[in-house]
């Protein structure tokens, strides 16, 4: 049995794994800043951008979302210093964690627009004409009226974006950012592979814990985000 | 009327917020880049074999003192025990890397620092310039050399032989495979090989299992379980999986595999190529690479 699966081993790699989890977390949370503000952005455009932006839009997520992440980072960590050499803005050395951070970024912009949209959509227009009828313009009306509504119905679409991306940020190691995958397949070369299982069931159970918590913790606001709005004044 | 007025103005409004986000986002990651930066490893153990080293950087430390060293970015799949690895810190250490170090302390005007890349952004790292060299158990081919700069001096090699149960003694070389299967990660120089053999012994052909990224101890378990026949395995990984897993399994004393390793470097560094071959011939005759290859894999690849 200890040929095929070390206990001990794999209890001794879930600390060590678990030192990679800031490193995980530093681009997750960086993607979803820069995603969540890219991501309002196009979601706005596509439902209120006219002829012209809208397209954009329409264009600017459906790439996002189809293009392969891995070739999005590349492009980005690639080519950003490319162009930017090229327009005379040469640097020695360009920093390894924004432009990785950045790729990320863009592909979960594209979901996240997505769930911002269909969220706006599911408000019902009557909450619009309500606000009209007692005298708030359009715009008081979106800031509270629609707004806190799309919030919460954005809330469990976003959970899903966010578990998506956390799993997603494995691929950052392949550019050299140790995050928890990267510390997996960086120990299980110490042994040429040895104690493959070991390594890689605790590295399951750990990403598994991060999604548990992010899922109690989209519950828990999403309890919030109903008692506020079946509250009677 | 009154809706598009509006609506426009909610737009305006986001926009500006998002271009303010953005900019505030740049700030900050700008102030964090310096921490993420990677340093050379250190260069403590290098050191040790090579006294004539140390004297020659004395003589031209004046030149130094006037010149900073030019960074040569060096890339390097950190997961090639025990040529390119990783300690229990994640700090890049091996063979090659003692071996660049040794380098490093003959070449003034450069100075190497590591990075560590996966096989997918290793190439593509190298053909945009994110790095200036790679390193790392890399194979030479026309192809590499029209494309790269690979300097004519091997750094080193590396031996496999075949591994199968401890009951099959009569499988040494690909001629004892036919019919038979043995996995192999297809982006190694031993696929090519054994795809070379099969395409020229065509009645002898083995059945090549295609896996990519296999480890070498899977591959060992995989024919310790009977889903292989054979595996091809380092010479040097053999003892040491043993001594973690011990399968019942036998390695073959007959080398079937011999892989002579190099670098590829920007083609446009031509003036550093020709400097690290020198310095790479001089770190070979003088035999502090004898040295670190004993301490790395026990025994001198250089004889």
């Amino acid at each position: 049995m200890e040929r095929y699966f070390s206990f001990s081993y794999f209890i001794k790699a879930i600390p060590k794994l678990c030192s990679a989890l800031p490193a995980t977390l530093a681009v997750v949370l960086a993607a979803l800043a820069a995603g969540t503000v890219l991501g309002f952005l196009f979601a706005a455009m596509r439902i209120k951008g006219g002829k012209v932006l809208s397209r954009i839009a329409v264009a600017y997520i459906s790439f996002m979302r189809g293009a392969p992440l891995i070739v999005i980072m590349f492009l980005i960590y690639f080519g950003v210093p490319q162009v930017l050499n090229w327009m005379g803005l040469a640097a020695a050395d360009y920093p390894k964690f924004p432009l990785i951070a950045a790729g990320f970024a863009l592909n979960v912009s594209g979901y996240l627009a997505e769930n911002m949209r269909s969220a706006f959509l599911a408000v019902d227009y009557g909450q619009f004409e309500a606000a009209d009828s007692i005298g708030m313009t359009r715009f008081q009306a979106f800031i509270h009226i629609i707004f806190p509504q799309a919030c919460i119905m954005a809330i469990p679409n976003v959970g899903n974006t966010v578990i998506m991306l956390i799993k997603d940020t494995s691929l950052a190691f392949s550019l050299g950012i140790v995050d928890l995958m990267g510390k997996a397949v960086l120990m299980n070369a110490r042994n040429y592979g040895a104690r493959q299982a070991e390594l890689y069931i605790a590295v399951g159970l750990i990403y598994w814990a991060v999604c548990l918590v992010l899922e109690k913790l989209v519950k828990r606001i999403e309890k919030l985000g109903d008692k506020s709005r079946f509250r009677t004044p | 009327m009154r809706k598009n007025v509006i609506g426009k103005r909610v737009m305006t409004g986001v926009m500006c917020a998002a271009v303010l986000a953005l900019t505030a986002c740049q700030g900050g990651q700008k102030g964090n880049a310096p921490a993420n930066a990677q340093t050379t490893g250190g260069q403590t153990k290098s050191g040790e074999g090579s006294s004539e080293a140390g004297t020659t950087k004395a003589e031209a430390s004046k030149d130094q003192a006037s010149k900073e060293p030019e960074v040569i970015k060096v890339g390097a799949m950190a997961t090639l025990k025990p040529f390119v690895y990783t300690d229990d810190n994640d700090k890049i250490i091996g063979f090659d890397i003692d071996m660049m170090n040794a380098i490093d302390e003959r070449l003034e005007d450069y100075t190497f620092q590591y990075e560590d890349l996966q096989f997918s952004a290793l190439f593509v790292s190298l053909q945009t310039g994110a790095v200036d060299m790679l390193t790392g158990t890399i194979s030479r081919s026309p192809e590499r050399e029209a494309e790269y700069l690979v300097p004519a001096t091997d750094s080193g090699s590396g031996d496999s032989s075949l591994v199968t149960p401890d009951s099959v003694t009569d499988v040494n070389t690909f001629e004892d495979l036919a019919g038979k299967k043995i996995p192999m990660d297809p982006g190694r120089f031993e696929y090519n090989e054994m795809k070379k053999w099969n395409e020229e012994h065509p009645d002898q052909a083995m059945e090549i299992i295609e896996m990519s990224d296999v480890s070498q101890a899977e591959t060992m378990k995989m024919v310790a379980d009977g889903r292989a026949d054979a595996a091809l395995v380092y010479r040097t990984s053999f003892d040491e999986v043993q001594a973690e897993l011990s399968l019942p399994v036998r390695m073959s004393d007959e080398v079937v595999v011999k892989q002579y390793y190099c670098q590829l470097i920007n083609p446009q560094r031509t003036e550093f190529a020709k400097a690290y071959e020198d310095a790479l011939k001089e770190v070979i005759a003088d035999g502090t690479l004898s040295e670190l290859s004993e301490k790395w894999l026990g025994y001198d690849m250089y004889q």
